[in-house]
């Protein structure tokens, strides 16, 4: 294939897959039709542009040869014909005759982004698994395939094309509309996409098993979700709080990811980065959306307090700059918010820098029944009590930390740590 | 789209309907009447069965153990209180279907869709 039309075929999945899959599904009703037929439509592309060159209008050509393909599928199978109730087939009469006009009109049709805001928000129905929702968003929504998306979230391929199989039945068989959400219901079902998009950053960020510090791509797709459900939302009229909380969380942390490896794939902790290699560009963005927000509640505000932290972090230039007091304000804040075990760890680091290590020690005392496998708990405890010059203690921290640690680079950091000592 | 709603239990696990005073039952039926008068307002959608149960203890279980059917006294699930009643209701989709069982307050509800494909 000639590189002009294999870079065309990449970058119309990239660009159009979610909008195509939108108004196929809006047509046909069918969501595994209208994906089948997608994806024939880019293998014909594949196959056709390298020789008959790159059409005018890339996303027009797939829509036509997808909608092409769905019809010859329709017709062709005769149970699925028999099956059909009349209405559907006169609809498929209308569908031929009409659907020429409305490939033209397709880059003018408003409608087209409420289809695809449609096919966000029915990825990520409430009658769905949390984990479900978010992998049929990568699938549905950006066109990732199955095999791609179990490698982001780290489960085996037939693991995943089950959940996507199973998720997609349910779709049909539950009768999960593809429309928009009721206007009273439209705050709850934001939310909802909000946590998909969470669970598919955090998946990235803060990976539990195996050897990468960051895993950039899952967290970059996040982001791109993201920002999808912010256009969408905003060509409609307004974009929640929610959403621009979770977009400045998302920057604000993903802005730092190049800084947290080494160069030997190592993890690099905060105040060892190296600050001129964090996105720049990205902090500023994700500093004005901030600015934007006033105090929230529920998870929003969860999302608009981390966010905060974030932004801490990344306006000091360096790391004596950081404002651990403020940090722990947050932190206390979030605490009383989430009453999370997690969030008090977290806090009671923010206190160490502020005021000491004891009264962060302090501040660790009872979470051991709340967090009883954590590594994160004992490998804190062992940095604190080794500042406070504790070294029996601290090494007897670290070395439990390690057992229950299964994450390659802080083990090396963990060991690391208790070497020195 | 045909749903069944069970009724398999209240929101509140405390409850029964026996130890409810007349007034408490009574604010519970009128959510029926209610929820009966919602799915007649609505375009596309109505009430095609449902019936109240009785209780488990009234319940019998048959099976077929090595081709011969036995009974075993007691509902099928011994763990929960077991299914109150049930609605039969024509929606067009669950969000509709969820929207007018929720003036079901009382009550949590398993929603599934009949199967066509059969019978």
């Amino acid at each position: 294939m000639t590189t002009e039309a294999s870079t065309a075929v990449e970058h119309a999945w990239r660009e159009h897959w979610g909008r195509l899959l939108g108004m196929l599904v809006a047509r046909f009703r069918d969501v595994d039709l209208a994906e089948d037929a997608l994806a024939d439509a880019f293998e014909a592309a594949t196959r056709t542009w390298p020789g008959d060159g790159v059409p005018d209008n890339p996303a027009a050509w797939l829509l036509t040869a997808a909608r092409r393909r769905a019809l010859d599928r329709l017709r062709g199978s005769e149970t699925a014909r028999r099956k059909l109730p009349l209405l559907v087939v006169d609809h498929l009469r209308d569908e031929e005759r009409t659907h020429a006009e409305e490939v033209v009109d397709m880059a003018l049709d408003d409608g087209v982004a409420d289809d695809e805001l449609r096919l966000l928000f029915l990825a990520c129905h409430p009658a769905l698994a949390p984990e479900s929702q978010a992998a049929l968003a990568l699938r549905l929504v950006l066109g990732i395939p199955t095999a791609e998306i179990a490698r982001l979230f780290l489960v085996p391929e037939p693991t995943m094309a089950a959940r996507l199989t199973r998720a997609k039945k349910k779709i049909a068989t539950a009768g999960l509309p593809f429309a928009m959400p009721a206007q009273e219901e439209l705050e709850s079902r934001v939310d909802v996409v909000v946590q998909a998009i969470y669970l598919c950053f955090t998946a990235g960020y803060a990976p539990g098993l195996g050897d990468a510090v960051v895993r950039a791509d899952i967290a970059g797709e996040a982001i791109r979700l993201g920002r999808l459900l912010a256009d969408l939302l905003s060509a409609r009229g307004g974009v929640p709080a929610s959403v621009v909380a979770l977009l400045s969380l998302m920057l604000l942390q993903h802005a730092r990811r190049d800084a947290r490896v080494g160069a030997g794939g190592e993890l690099v902790l905060l105040a060892d980065q190296d600050r001129t290699r964090w996105h720049h560009d990205e902090i500023e963005e994700g500093l004005a959306l901030l600015a934007s927000l006033p105090v929230l509640h529920g998870r929003a505000e969860e999302l608009r307090l981390q966010a905060v932290i974030a932004a801490r972090h990344a306006t000091a230039v360096h790391a004596d700059d950081t404002d651990w007091s403020a940090i722990a304000s947050d932190y206390l804040a979030l605490e009383r918010l989430t009453g999370s075990p997690v969030v008090r760890l977290n806090r009671a680091v923010a206190v160490a820098e502020a005021d000491g290590p004891r009264a962060g020690l302090a501040l660790l005392e009872g979470l051991d029944d709340q967090l009883p496998l954590s590594h994160r708990l004992p490998a804190v405890r062992g940095e604190l009590l080794a500042r406070a010059g504790e070294h029996v203690a601290a090494r007897e921290q670290l070395t439990l930390a390690i057992d229950r640690c299964h994450h390659e680079p802080e083990l090396a950091h963990l060991r690391a740590r208790l070497a020195s000592l | 789209m045909r749903y069944a709603a069970l009724l398999v239990g209240y929101n509140d696990p405390g409850r029964s309907w026996a130890t409810l005073s007349d007034e408490e039952q009574q604010a519970e039926m009128a959510t029926h009447g209610a929820f009966a008068e919602a799915v007649e307002g609505r375009e596309g959608c109505e009430i095609v069965g449902g019936e109240a149960l009785t209780g488990g203890d009234s319940a019998t279980v048959l099976r077929r153990v090595g081709g011969e059917v036995t009974l075993t006294d007691g509902p099928f699930a011994e763990a929960t209180e077991g299914i109150g009643g049930f609605y039969v209701l024509e929606a067009p989709d669950l969000d509709v279907a969820v929207e007018l069982l929720s003036i079901l307050s009382d009550y949590v509800i398993e929603i599934r869709p009949v199967d066509v494909s059969v019978g």
